[in-house]
């Protein structure tokens, strides 16, 4: 993973420097600086002929582009790069950095030692995050944009898909949540074998269901959802189920 | 005569289909045609069994077109729109018919008359609806009932003064009914325009008081904002004072220890407040902007940190007002609540506009998340359709009427988050296609 920091004042570029150094001789040699600058004129000019990975950006840069400016212009060319914010107490938004810029952290100035936590804590989560980039295979996952911001789903969390009144609006409902986007059940069926069409608003994940009850035509869920069952479905969901 | 019959009935399909599909915006597929082409068919079978009672095909006709266009369209307003073209057009046929046995004109003329009228009618409706922002508007079921009610009994009494007595053979008073019918008809539809009208300003005189209050509570809570400054204004002498004390005794220890504990601590609360109102500067929305800076003293007084970020002017949101200032109070008090019993609470707020969407982010810390997920779980689906709890069944409610937002809500790294997207109208409209 390739690492560039980005900072005006000398004493916190130095610190965060070391901080990054030690990390990556002590935890994770893979890990490697490849430009430590004051201007993001230099991020720029490297950005034209190299790639990187991680960017640690100070917010308040004293020159035409700010942090936010300049994590503008390198999400244009990498939308996949990690972006860490260094930032001071007074003007912290967090939500504007996730959602607008899809920044993975933002380390406030604070005492070094709290920074120093801060930021290993970051470099730890982006290389996390790398790593997942290199293993998971994009089928396994559904992919969801908030703002900038995208949501990784792993499929086998996903209990169940359902309808709403509104055409073309499905709401997701997985382990942690759930997630309203527009598409069509049909789009889903095929995308993992233990998705089953249970019904003509229901989507199930075979995985998750508790139990079934025969009387109503209902499915239980894990998480205590039910959903119906079609009449003509009922008897394949039964040995599917019977299979698993 | 079956000739006339299949030609006549293939008439009413394409005027009745036609002008539905285009006033529905669907688009038409083979799948659609042939199954409305189905529908007609089997009503004109009815017609035709049964000469005497054209009652049955007519009523056969409204209810199965209205169930599948309903299918189709997903819209309640399918059965009105349907109404409108049924009597329409009986309304355009009379009006042809007096027209060609004045005029002597021949079936050709008759026909093209009847198309020509009936074009024009439908391009009004449509016209009228869209102006209207007729798609948009949901109504209450009870209001719903009763315009159902209205538009059945008008059909019915339609049917019975006009249709029968023409049936009869006394086409003159079938034409007296029809005039006076009409006249009554477009005097009721006035009435009722002035009545919707001077409900529709009564409500927005009442939205006006509630906007009124809000802005109330947004002055008091900018006053108390100013106020705090002058406090803290007024205790920076003393604070210099102590200071000096401090750095004339060289107790450089204890100046630490003062400037860490009473000054960087009030400083940062000061600063932080101000950085809030001039973040909620950016909403220019005053019953948002009111209901946050209420919220947001309440937060102060339970000393739960709230941070609201408006990084972009924000000026108006594709939401009813009201419904945006219910929804935002639900999930603000449900985060205040869950914040007062933590050790370390933080709720984050945002208004993030992005291209064609706005983004609202409310999240706050959670203590113990798998609790927490089980009761917002169990409690969305005790029973479906009538959540209960937590006050997101009347956010659900109120959001399940737009087909422009979605809204997520999940439990990530001890935070509890919910997102709402707002697309802007523009590009709703592609949607439904």
């Amino acid at each position: 993973m390739r690492v560039i920091i980005c900072e005006d004042n000398l004493v916190q570029r130095e610190f965060i420097y070391k901080e990054i150094m030690n990390y990556t001789s002590f935890h994770e040699p893979s890990i490697e600086l490849v430009l430590c600058t004051n201007t993001p004129d230099e991020v720029l000019s490297y950005l034209n002929n190299y790639q990187a990975d991680c960017y640690f950006l100070d917010i308040e840069l004293d020159h035409q582009l700010d942090g936010m400016e300049l994590a503008m212009e390198i999400r244009k060319k990498d939308p996949l790069a990690t972006i860490i914010f260094i930032t001071t107490h007074a003007d912290r938004l967090k939500l504007t950095f996730t959602y607008k810029l899809a920044a993975l952290d933002f380390i406030v100035k604070d005492t070094p030692d709290q920074i120093a936590t801060q930021v290993k804590e970051a470099l730890q989560a982006a290389f996390e995050k790398y790593i997942q980039f290199a293993e998971v295979v994009p089928t396994e996952l559904i992919q969801i944009n908030i703002g900038e911001r995208i949501k990784n789903i792993a499929l086998q969390d996903i209990y169940f898909f359902e309808t709403s009144t509104i055409p073309h609006k499905l709401t997701l409902y997985e382990k942690n949540g759930f997630y309203e986007f527009y598409g069509r059940l049909k789009d889903f069926e095929e995308v993992n074998p233990s998705f089953y069409r249970c019904h003509k608003s229901f989507l199930i994940n075979l995985q998750h269901v508790k139990e079934l009850d025969k009387k109503k035509r209902t499915v239980t869920m894990s998480n205590g959802a039910i959903c119906v069952i079609s009449f003509r479905a009922f008897r394949e969901l039964q040995s599917r189920l019977s299979a698993y | 005569m079956t000739t006339t019959f299949v030609l006549f009935s293939l008439f009413n399909f394409f005027i009745i289909y036609g002008s539905l599909f285009y006033i529905m915006n669907l688009h038409v597929t083979i799948k659609r045609f042939i199954l409305c082409m189905l529908v007609n068919a089997l009503v004109s079978v009815l017609a035709y069994i049964f000469p005497q009672s054209i009652w049955i095909s007519i009523a056969v006709s409204i209810t199965l077109s209205t169930g599948l266009i309903y299918l189709f369209s997903k819209q309640h307003m399918v059965y009105f729109h349907l109404l409108t073209i049924y009597i329409s057009s009986i309304l355009v046929e009379y009006a042809v018919l007096f027209l060609v046995s004045i005029f002597h004109l021949s079936l050709v003329v008759h026909g093209s008359l009847i198309v020509l009228l009936l074009t024009i009618i439908m391009l009004g409706y449509k016209k009228f609806l869209t102006h209207y922002n007729w798609n948009q508007v949901n109504l209450a079921i009870r209001s719903q009932m009763v315009l159902f009610l209205i538009a059945t009994i008008t059909i019915i009494v339609f049917y019975k003064l006009i249709f029968v007595t023409a049936q009869k053979g006394d086409i003159q008073i079938s034409i007296t009914n029809l005039i006076i019918l009409s006249s009554y008809f477009i005097i009721m539809i006035t009435l009722t325009r002035i009545l919707l009208f001077t409900m529709m300003k009564e409500q927005s005189i009442n939205a006006k008081l509630i906007e009124q209050q809000l802005f109330n509570q947004y002055m008091q809570s900018l006053e108390q904002v100013n106020r705090d400054m002058q406090n803290f204004r007024h205790d920076h002498a003393n604070i210099l004072l102590s200071l000096r004390g401090y750095i004339e005794n060289d107790d450089i220890i204890g100046l630490k220890k003062y400037f860490e504990e009473k000054i960087v601590k009030v400083e940062q609360q000061t600063l932080f407040k101000n950085q809030l109102f001039s973040q909620l500067d950016r909403l220019q929305i005053i019953e948002i902007k009111g209901l946050i800076s209420t919220k947001l003293l309440l937060a102060d007084e339970l000393s739960i940190p709230i941070s609201v970020e408006v990084p972009k002017m924000i000026k108006d949101i594709s939401i009813d007002r009201l419904h945006l200032s219910r929804i935002l109070g639900v999930f603000l008090d449900n985060a205040i609540e869950a914040s007062a019993s933590l050790d370390a609470p933080q709720i984050n707020l945002a208004f993030l506009s992005m291209t064609n969407e706005i983004i609202i982010v409310i999240e706050n810390k959670l203590l113990n998340s798998e609790i927490s997920i089980q009761q917002l779980f169990t409690e969305r689906y005790s029973t479906k359709g009538e959540h209960r709890g937590f006050g997101l069944s009347s956010v659900r409610n109120v959001l399940s009427g737009y087909p422009n937002i979605t809204w997520n809500s999940r439990i990530e790294n001890q935070w509890f988050i919910h997102e709402i997207i707002i697309r802007e109208r523009i590009t709703v409209e592609g949607d439904h296609m």
